[in-house]
């Protein structure tokens, strides 16, 4: 059964009521929609990217050129978070390939994971990781999938402590262990978490995304698409017209706006192989966002489908 | 969930397939050396062939997967270790056991000599009128789907009961081959279970018929 908007937290019932508002200065001005990381007060353009599959190309020169003009794209409309993990393959490369070839955009706002059973394996591995984007340090270090979080979590307090960090977070996906990632979130010093909150999937709106809210997590979102399945849930299904009062002109646009559209959402980030796509990505950076009835509106019509 | 898609398993078997040459010839060297003893068997047959499929299995145990595939997809270890132990089961049960071959005069030797022949080229010809080219072409002794049928339909060659033991890697490869072409539109994953349907088939033929 269709759940909307069952959360009664304040803060996030504030954040929606501001929503219209928000939605008409952006209009006025064009500028790209940010959240603020609430630990620290920086802000963050709500279009970020992921690079599950896309930025997996192994060694193939031409496909990395392909993949650096999607970094290109992303940069020039004002992209900022890249999320990457050692569970991607060749990802890691792949961007550090990228963003050697843009010359270091220092916009940039790294976000990778550590995903291994040892702790004592965390360290060696995010290194590596490092070392493959060729970045000085993260912005963001994550426990990918909730994997031996509290082992991996003692590292990153203390490399947060040593600056070797900026921020740490937890990580899951798919709607999976959504009690345990609660649990972590209440009693852990978290600056972000990441699980996955679409259109269709909105688990999260129930616990995780108000508990974000109050506890002051900054949230980035996985799954915006289910892959590409929510893509084809909706090509070929004209968008209604009302998709123009939040300036939606594609599905994709209308798909992240929905997200972004949450008040305790930071970031989304989609990811996609192809350059054009990203540049339909990022145009849900900017302009009004759906209000809450327009939300629900937007549920219904993509479940009608 | 494959962390990769269908242009860059073309585009990792491609440089696989640079990287590794001149493999390609010495490999169908060494099938079609299997194979021609496979039709004309000897007393010693049975071991040689035997040692060829395994160090086919080896290779891709010890080469491929961890050299080439680890990189794109974080399973290579456990397909590597599996294709290893493939490898050892066929040393031990064919090689060590001197299990002979027997003249292909039945249904199932007949058939599995012409299913081998025809995993030695069809997923190259797959690859080749395809999209991904023959510079990607999965080439037996060196890609794990073309060995998986080679050995299934030799092994159909081969004296007393159906050999069981050597059966459940290679059935859990054609699984994996499965899963990979429907989720992927990957024509060369998707013949290899297929392929290795008509084997199966006359596994169990040969199976009903020894009792």
């Amino acid at each position: 059964m269709t759940r909307y908007w069952q959360t009664s937290r304040r803060a996030v019932l504030g954040g929606l009521a501001a929503l219209p508002l928000a939605g008409r200065l952006a209009t006025a001005q064009e500028a790209p929609i940010t959240r603020t990381i609430p630990s620290s007060g920086e802000e963050l353009p709500v279009i970020g990217m992921g690079s599950w599959i896309t930025f997996n190309v192994g060694r193939d020169a031409r496909l990395r050129d392909a993949r650096a003009e999607v970094l290109r794209a992303f940069f020039d409309r004002g992209g900022r978070v890249i999320d990457c993990s050692p569970m991607y393959g060749t990802s890691a490369e792949v961007i550090g390939y990228g963003l050697e070839k843009l010359g270091r955009p220092p916009q940039l706002f790294s976000a990778s994971k550590v995903w291994t059973w040892l702790q004592s394996d965390g360290p060696e591995q995010m290194e590596e990781q490092r070392a493959a984007w060729g970045v000085e340090r993260f912005d963001l270090l994550q426990v990918h999938n909730l994997l031996n979080w509290d082992g991996h979590l003692e590292t990153l307090k203390q490399w947060k402590a040593e600056g070797r960090v900026r921020y740490l977070g937890i990580t899951t996906s798919h709607g999976s262990r959504h009690d345990e990632m609660e649990a972590v979130m209440q009693s852990q010093p978290l600056d972000f978490v990441q699980f996955t909150y679409n259109i269709l999937d909105r688990e999260a709106e129930e616990r995780l995304l108000p508990l974000a809210a109050d506890r002051g997590q900054a949230v980035l979102v996985n799954r915006p698409f289910r892959q590409k399945a929510l893509i084809r849930h909706v090509e070929g299904h004209p968008l209604p017209d009302w998709a123009a009062e939040f300036g939606a002109t594609t599905w994709p646009q209308f798909l992240l706006k929905f997200i972004v559209a949450h008040p305790a959402v930071t970031c989304v980030i989609p990811a996609t192989s192809r350059a054009d796509h990203m540049a339909e990505n990022m145009t849900a950076l900017s302009g009004p966002l759906p209000d809450q009835a327009l939300r629900r509106r937007m549920v219904d019509h993509v479940e009608s489908l | 969930m494959f962390p990769f898609d269908a242009e860059v398993l073309a585009s990792s078997y491609a440089l696989y397939n640079a990287a590794v040459w001149p493999a390609q010839p010495v490999a169908l060297a060494l099938a079609l050396a299997a194979l021609w003893l496979a039709a004309a068997p000897r007393a010693w047959s049975g071991r040689i062939v035997g040692a060829i499929l395994a160090a086919g299995w080896a290779w891709c145990g010890l080469v491929f997967f961890p050299q080439h595939f680890a990189a794109l997809d974080f399973m290579a270890p456990v397909y590597a270790g599996a294709f290893l132990l493939q490898a050892a089961l066929l040393l031990f049960s064919l090689v060590w056991r001197r299990r002979g071959l027997r003249a292909p005069g039945d249904a199932a030797g007949l058939g599995g000599l012409a299913l081998a022949a025809l995993a030695l080229f069809a997923l190259p010809l797959i690859s080749g009128l395809g999209g991904a080219g023959f510079a990607a072409a999965r080439i037996v002794g060196l890609a794990p789907g073309p060995t998986v049928l080679f050995t299934l339909a030799l092994l159909l060659l081969f004296e007393g009961r159906p050999p069981w033991l050597l059966l459940p890697i290679p059935l859990l490869w054609c699984g994996v081959a499965a899963v990979t072409g429907w989720a992927l539109s990957v024509p060369e994953s998707l013949a290899v279970p297929v392929l290795a349907l008509p084997s199966l088939a006359l596994f169990a033929w040969r199976a009903r018929a020894a009792k």
